[in-house]
């Protein structure tokens, strides 16, 4: 019964989010960039691998914008909801305020995977279509194969979804916290800028999730040019590092959500 | 103990929103089939109530039972068999009447019929193609309705029903939940400001000011004719009151600025005695009725304005 209210209010939510022009926009704008990739690394059949146009492709779109849009999205979306009565029109319903919630982050989970996941196939087809896909190779000694690199770029991007996914975590909790889009906006930006900001003077980086972001592709990116990388540590040390976060935020909003008279 | 012909048994409840108390231990019950309408000024607590009873706001103290379950324990058992209207609904503006109204129906566990079913009988069959962002306030509210009603609940809490909505539209809706009421056995809970629709539909009516149960009583008995006052209408109203003032069974007569003469009626004063002796004064009597207390008159006593 209660994955079946969860699977009920997931399927609601889901449904919301693919009539929300803003989603599409989220799940769009990170492939579409992809086309002005091509100018900061160009991208040519010179019989040389292309694998390293992934690497700045994805740091170039989905590590930055994309995943500032998707927190964005997701504090905005679930703040709204809060500010302009849905939420209450939905939990008029027998579902639980955590199912709501809980099936709100789901979708956010679904769309900043697809997000990112549109964004490698779209590199991907950008190098298979104009450059080279052979792996890597030095002094006429093959480095890495093409499928070696097709698993180690798949371990990137499983890097890349767990730092999303704790973004997100982040901005359903400042949506949670505001109650009103634009302010759940700004605390999600302050709160991500402020990370960023302090993360290396003090030494924390390694624990924050957002440097997987930067990690996993960069990791990447040093095995293209012939170098060994430790992506599958990389990939842990995401997890490791947006499983917390994960847990947390999620709960944190939901006791705070339960907490909430939900007043017009 | 909560009797099995106790749809909704409220006992003590407070609400205290910081400082400010909205609530301050009121008691009431919903017998089962009838309908109940709560009526107060703006800020007296009938939302809060509502809102309560439908789980989005938590009480500071005190107990709700619905169909013998206390809400704080059995909230989804209790919303799987209720319907609800919020006062001014707010909906995804996106998607259509349908869809919406399908998703609503899913989050209650029932199939695509039952949100036709509910369309149909709110009469949005027209617009189950438009983005409910795109409704009219009227036929949001219709909206609201429709979602309230499916899969036929036992209980309907409605916060404004008619809010927004023009007197045709809001003359149907009344029909419509009389109807729910008769027919279908379903108990209602309403607040309202229209002390006409009140009347109208309502079995029972509780007044709350300030965050306090003032009143309750049943509609019929507070609407009933008052045979010790008489609403007079004659050629010569003025006269008239004078005439009937000078009679021994007249305690109070009055002329009231739309031409009738209000008597009240003292000990042995007759409708019949005081009609004969405007007549055999030379009066044109040309009617005689007893008054009606209304629902209006009753609220601004108990309300004290």
């Amino acid at each position: 019964m209660m994955v079946s209210r969860f699977r009920r209010a997931w399927a609601v939510e889901t449904a919301r989010m693919v009539r929300s022009g803003f989603a599409w926009t989220v799940a769009a704008v990170p492939a579409l960039m992809m086309g002005l990739v091509p100018v900061i690394r160009p991208v040519i059949r010179d019989g040389r691998g292309d694998y390293d146009f992934i690497a700045t492709a994805m740091t170039a779109t989905v590590c930055t914008p994309g995943f500032l849009l998707l927190l964005v999205w997701m504090a905005v979306w679930t703040a709204s909801d809060l500010a302009d009565g849905t939420a209450r029109s939905l939990l008029i319903r027998p579902i639980r305020r955590s199912d709501y919630l809980l099936a709100k982050y789901a979708a956010g989970l679904m769309l900043g995977t697809v997000m990112s996941g549109l964004a490698l196939v779209t590199a991907w087809l950008m190098m298979w279509m104009l450059g080279d896909t052979t792996g890597v190779a030095y002094g006429g000694e093959v480095v890495f194969t093409s499928d070696q690199l097709v698993v180690s770029g798949l371990l990137a991007f499983v890097a890349t979804v767990f730092a999303l996914w704790a973004g997100c975590a982040v901005a359903v909790l400042a949506g949670v916290l505001t109650r009103h889009p634009g302010p759940a906006a700004v605390l999600t930006l302050l709160m991500w800028l402020t990370l960023e900001l302090v993360k290396y003077p003090m030494g924390i980086d390694r624990w924050v999730f957002t440097t997987s972001l930067e990690t996993a592709w960069q990791g990447f990116g040093d095995l293209c040019r012939g170098m060994d990388a430790p992506l599958g540590r990389t990939v842990v040390r995401a997890v490791v590092t947006a499983l917390p976060v994960i847990v947390i935020c999620p709960a944190v909003a939901v006791a705070v959500f339960h907490q909430r008279d939900l007043t017009p | 103990m909560v009797s099995m012909d106790v749809c909704v048994q409220v006992e003590q409840l407070r609400k205290r929103y910081g400082r400010t108390e909205a609530l301050r231990g009121i008691d009431f019950e919903v017998r089962r089939g009838e309908i109940l309408g709560l009526l107060g000024p703006n800020g007296a607590g009938k939302s809060t109530t509502l809102g309560i009873l439908c789980g989005l706001v938590r009480p500071t103290a005190g107990r709700v039972s619905v169909f013998g379950l206390d809400l704080s324990r059995h909230r989804l058992a209790i919303l799987e068999r209720t319907g609800t209207l919020l006062e001014r609904p707010s909906f995804p503006t996106r998607l259509t009447v349908r869809r919406l109204a399908r998703l609503h129906a899913r989050l209650k566990g029932l199939g695509s019929e039952s949100a036709e079913q509910a369309l149909r009988r709110a009469g949005l069959m027209d617009w189950v193609a438009v983005p409910a962002g795109r409704l009219s306030l009227g036929l949001r509210q219709r909206l609201g309705l429709a979602l309230a009603i499916l899969g036929e609940p036992e209980l309907l809490i409605l916060d404004e029903p008619t809010s927004g909505l023009d007197v045709e539209s809001a003359g149907m809706v009344l029909d419509f939940l009389r109807q729910l009421a008769r027919e279908n056995g379903v108990t209602i809970l309403f607040s309202s400001h229209h002390m006409g629709e009140v009347e109208r539909l309502c079995d029972r009516v509780a007044i709350i000011r300030q965050g306090v149960i003032v009143s309750v009583a049943d509609t019929a008995g507070l609407l009933a004719w008052n045979l010790g006052e008489l609403e007079v209408f004659t050629d010569r109203p003025e006269e008239a009151a004078a005439l009937a003032r000078t009679l021994a069974g007249t305690e109070r007569a009055e002329v009231e600025p739309s031409g009738l003469v209000r008597v009240v009626l003292g000990e042995g004063g007759t409708s019949h005695g005081l009609t004969r002796s405007l007549v055999e004064a030379g009066f044109e009597v040309r009617a005689v009725i007893p008054a009606r207390r209304s629902l209006e008159t009753h609220f601004r006593e108990v309300i004290g304005t």
